[in-house]
């Protein structure tokens, strides 16, 4: 297993060697998302999210990252006879990010993939049977802009989209939703 | 000298007693019984000659007819409340059944009875009742008395669905869903214009059963029109469902000599004629003229609980000391707790008057002994199978014997007791028993009915019921069921939502309704099936059956529960 890991690592440190500085990033991000399936949307609205990262650059332009989504934990009544419930989506998912190598503005684009956990508890003697916590397999696609605000400080602003279908019972529901996020990261 | 006093005393005792009985024998003519019908004796002279059964035009066995004469009933129908419309129209009140089809057996008068009855019902509740039951039920007796009967007794009206009428009466299934207690008999027709009985009998109770004699020829078929002239063969029940004093005479075949036709609901099917409905001439020659007609009522079944009765066949003879007076009475042993609260008999009469005398812990054979309990009088306005509610309900125990007298008078009449009675000609089953049924000319001196006249009654009983149980609660009405779908994203929640009314009927604020119960079964399973899925208040009138899957299809009841935890026939609806 160690020589696994160390054959993924050992390469990536040696090019990132090859640029000469150090080149981490690790930011936290927060802000809006929606959810598509209109039921969900009508029922909870949108939510607050969260997503703190860290960026590994594999290349002058391009980046390898990890982010986690969390704090998207929304109560409502829901159904005809308006029971109260919940409903919790967080993920965590890896993608490529490339983008710009200079200047004070440095837009980017990055694609990934990953893997997003939801519950839904609805409390009701009826469809007690119905609470669940499941996982799927979800994509994103985003862009934004990193402004530099030091030499390594910088703001951040994003608009992600991560597509997400579960069907943990018989229907299928698109749990995807664009995410607009504002942060603040730090090169190291 | 005191010796010779008890010898003294008893010839002159023995000599009373003879001379009290001399005495009563001159006073009161002996008992005999009413004359049949003529049609009766026909119908038996062709059973006792081999040339029964006749048929009809479509190859059926004719019906056997009434063998209660009532010809001397003939135009006495009571004057009408008010003044009567020119067109009248059952059907435009949403207080008509759909059309049966009697196919491929006759049983027209079994027809006729549920689509009086289930008439009667509507606009509040639309059942459909077995005509293959009350065929099992009234012995294929096919005659107004028979179906009476069988009802009168509590074995019928049962579910449509429960027995079917598959066209092979085998089907004796399902449970009593009313009560009959009361069966108006309209006089026959004197004429073509006495038509206000029968008339006034539609707009009070809903389509009338009523007898006529079907001839092919005389139906025109373009205008759906019928008008028998005199042809006395095929014996038919039809439902009166209204009237049209403008119906041109023209559109018969014949025409008779005015205008003017009944609307009668026939059982031919939907597709025979409008819809299965044909126009009858009031100059027809044989509606509601050769017969009764009558009215079918019915109540919930919840409420009475014992029918104590010693004539399951119901009234086939009525019987008399050629007086308009005569009193009769039964004896019964209580076979429930629950206190007496009616009594029912038969009037065969334009109008009569009882006095109703109830006894407890009588001594056996002896109907007027024991306790007096209750004793009510009033009067009777039209002829009927009638049940009269006691002043108050007479407790009651397990193995109690009571007996019920009743002192009847009818002005014009000299047969007052009516009598389930064997007649050669019936299929029915008649049995009695000795210390039952009573018969008196002065209620003083009694017979017992099954040892009068040698083996004459031997098994003929006394039509007179007795009826033990509570108020009648009424069942909610307008009971609907919606399916609705709920959506929790994921998935979704199938709910069937039951709404209902309240019955006015319940408005006894002494013992209101305190809640409504709810029970189910899935659509194809057996009522037996069924199970509660909930209750609620009395003021909450809907109730939501969750958790369902799509696929799921159930019946529903629901009923009112009083306080008292006494709970209501149920209200029926299924999801389809």
């Amino acid at each position: 297993m160690k020589k696994f890991v160390l054959s993924l690592i050992t390469p990536l440190v040696i090019s990132a060697s090859a640029w000469g500085a150090v080149r981490w990033e690790v930011g936290l991000g927060a802000g809006l998302r929606t959810i598509k399936d209109e039921t969900l949307r009508s029922t909870y609205g949108q939510g607050f999210v969260y997503t703190p990262y860290v960026n590994y650059r594999v290349s002058r332009t391009l980046w390898v990252g990890l982010e986690y989504e969390g704090g998207f934990v929304k109560k409502a009544r829901i159904g005809i006879f308006q029971e109260e419930s919940r409903l919790a989506v967080e993920g965590v998912q890896a993608y490529v990010l490339y983008g710009k190598e200079k200047g004070a503005i440095r837009p980017f684009v990055k694609v990934g993939a990953g893997s997003f956990h939801f519950e839904m508890d609805i409390d009701s003697p009826y469809v007690q049977a119905y609470n669940f916590a499941s996982s799927d397999i979800s994509i994103l696609f985003g862009a934004g802009l990193k402004v530099m605000l030091s030499r390594k400080l910088f703001l951040s602003g994003e608009l992600k989209y991560t597509a997400l279908w579960a069907d943990p019972f018989d229907d299928l529901v698109d749990l995807g939703g664009l995410r607009l996020l504002l942060g603040v990261g730090i090169q190291i | 000298m005191r010796k010779n006093v008890f010898p003294a005393g008893a010839v002159l005792l023995v000599l009373g007693v003879l001379g009290l009985t001399a005495q009563t024998d001159a006073l009161f003519q002996k008992a005999r019984l009413a004359p049949l019908s003529p049609e009766y004796l026909r119908y038996q002279e062709a059973v006792r000659t081999g040339r029964w059964p006749a048929f009809t035009d479509q190859g059926q066995p004719s019906p056997i007819p009434s063998p209660i004469d009532v010809a001397y009933l003939q135009g006495f129908s009571p004057a009408p409340a008010t003044a009567l419309p020119s067109t009248y129209d059952l059907r435009k009140l949403n207080k008509t059944t759909p059309v049966k089809n009697q196919s491929p057996l006759a049983g027209t008068s079994l027809f006729a009875t549920f689509g009086s009855l289930e008439s009667y019902l509507k606009p509040l509740e639309s059942l459909d009742f077995s005509e293959n039951h009350l065929d099992q039920s009234s012995a294929g007796g096919g005659f107004l008395e028979a179906n009476v009967g069988a009802l009168a007794r509590w074995d019928d009206p049962v579910d449509e669905e429960d027995s079917p009428w598959s066209g092979s009466v085998n089907g004796e299934g399902g449970s009593v869903v009313k009560h009959v207690q009361n069966v108006l008999f309209i006089s026959p027709r004197e004429n073509a214009l006495d038509n206000a009985g029968i008339k006034q009998a539609v707009m009070d109770y809903g389509a009338i059963y009523s007898e006529m004699y079907f001839a092919s020829a005389a139906y025109n078929s373009p205008n759906r029109s019928f008008y028998n002239e005199g042809t006395a063969q095929n014996s038919h029940s039809v439902a009166i469902a209204g009237w049209d004093d403008n119906f041109d005479r023209a559109k018969f075949f014949p025409q008779p000599p005015g205008n003017g036709a009944f609307i009668c609901k026939n059982s031919f099917g939907p597709g025979w004629a409008e819809a299965g409905y044909f126009y009858v001439s009031y100059y027809d020659a044989y509606l509601g003229r050769r017969a009764l007609s009558a009215a079918f009522t019915a109540e919930p079944a919840a409420g009475l609980t014992q029918n104590y009765q010693h004539d399951p066949n119901g009234c086939l003879a009525r019987m008399g000391f050629g007086e308009e007076t005569a009193w009769f009475a039964n004896i019964f042993t209580a076979t429930s707790p629950d206190p007496l609260k009616a009594v029912s008999l038969y009037l065969y009469a334009a109008a009569g008057s009882y006095e109703i005398l109830v006894y407890r812990d009588i001594v056996p054979g002896r109907p007027r002994s024991g306790t007096l309990a209750q004793r009510v009088s009033g009067t009777l306005s039209a002829p009927g199978y009638h049940t009269i509610a006691l002043s108050s309900p007479i407790p009651l125990a397990i193995n109690q014997r009571f007996s019920v007298a009743v002192k009847f008078r009818t002005p014009g009449d000299s047969f007052p007791i009516p009598i389930e009675h064997p007649l050669p000609g019936l299929k029915a089953v008649f049995t009695a028993r000795p210390g039952e049924s009573f018969i008196s000319p002065d209620g003083a001196i009694w017979s017992d009915l099954v040892t009068y006249d040698g083996s004459a009654y031997a098994r003929s009983n006394v039509c007179l019921k007795a009826f033990a149980g509570y108020p009648v609660i009424y069942s909610p009405l307008n009971l609907r069921v919606e399916r609705l779908v709920n959506n929790f994203a994921f998935f979704k929640e199938y709910v069937d939502r039951l709404n209902w009314l309240p019955n006015p009927l319940n408005a006894d604020d002494s013992l209101p309704v305190v809640k409504y119960r709810i029970y189910r079964k899935p659509i194809s399973a057996p009522d037996e099936s069924f199970e509660l899925a909930g209750e609620s208040g009395a003021q909450n009138l809907v109730f939501y059956v969750r958790n369902l899957k799509r696929d799921d299809r159930n019946t529903y009841r629901v009923t009112a529960v009083l306080e008292n935890g006494r709970e209501s026939d149920p209200a029926e609806i299924s999801n389809l």
